[in-house]
């Protein structure tokens, strides 16, 4: 993988958020930023257009799956990878009928979330692409 | 065993119509017991695999 672009990172748990931002430095992905809700996701992603959103579902204010339904208002093409404790059927649905990119349970064990971002990174925007 | 009186083949209600039957199924997947089954991660990759993978769009 030889991804340049841009991060951003939503969760409401600043640990977890600092536990993804490591995860995501190990793909060698150093455009990182952070948000710690739908509405403060949705502002950001409007102002700096990251490359690719990770996605928490259960957030105070709007959640995950709503944050999606915005995000792709705003860029039908957007990459929203959806990185949650929440693992039910419909929430996995809704994720797929919103245009989500991936949906990844936290309870995976980090090699197998590194290589699934990975996968899907790689799927998005090719495996030698360099975004800025 | 008896068999019913009606002869067969002769539909004497039609109770649902496809479009109904699917939105019935939709409101089921949402709501019910099928909504709040667990996926795991293997199935999960699956599903979304199943998806064509779409290339973000370039940017400029």
């Amino acid at each position: 993988m030889n991804f340049k672009g841009s991060i951003l990172i939503v969760d409401d748990e600043p640990h977890i958020r600092k536990f993804v931002a490591l995860i995501v430095r190990t793909l060698g992905i150093t455009a990182v930023t952070e948000a710690a809700d739908g509405e403060d996701a949705i502002a950001r992603f409007a102002a700096d257009h990251p490359d690719v959103v990770l996605l928490d579902v259960n957030m105070p204010r709007i959640d995950g799956l709503e944050t999606l339904r915005r995000i792709k208002e705003v860029d039908p093409d957007a990459v929203v990878i959806m990185l949650t404790s929440l693992a039910n059927r419909a929430s996995v649905d809704r994720a797929l009928d919103l245009g989500a990119a991936n949906y990844i349970r936290k309870d995976t064990p980090k090699e197998e979330i590194i290589r699934s971002l990975a996968e899907t990174i790689d799927a998005a925007f090719g495996p030698g692409d360099n975004q800025t | 065993m008896s068999m019913p009186d009606a002869p067969i083949g002769l539909v004497k209600e039609v109770r649902y119509s496809l479009p109904m039957l699917l939105e019935e199924l939709k409101a089921e997947r949402a709501v019910g017991a099928f909504a709040s089954e667990k996926l795991d991660q293997t199935e999960i990759g699956k599903l979304f695999k199943a998806k064509a993978p779409r290339r973000a769009k370039p940017k400029k």
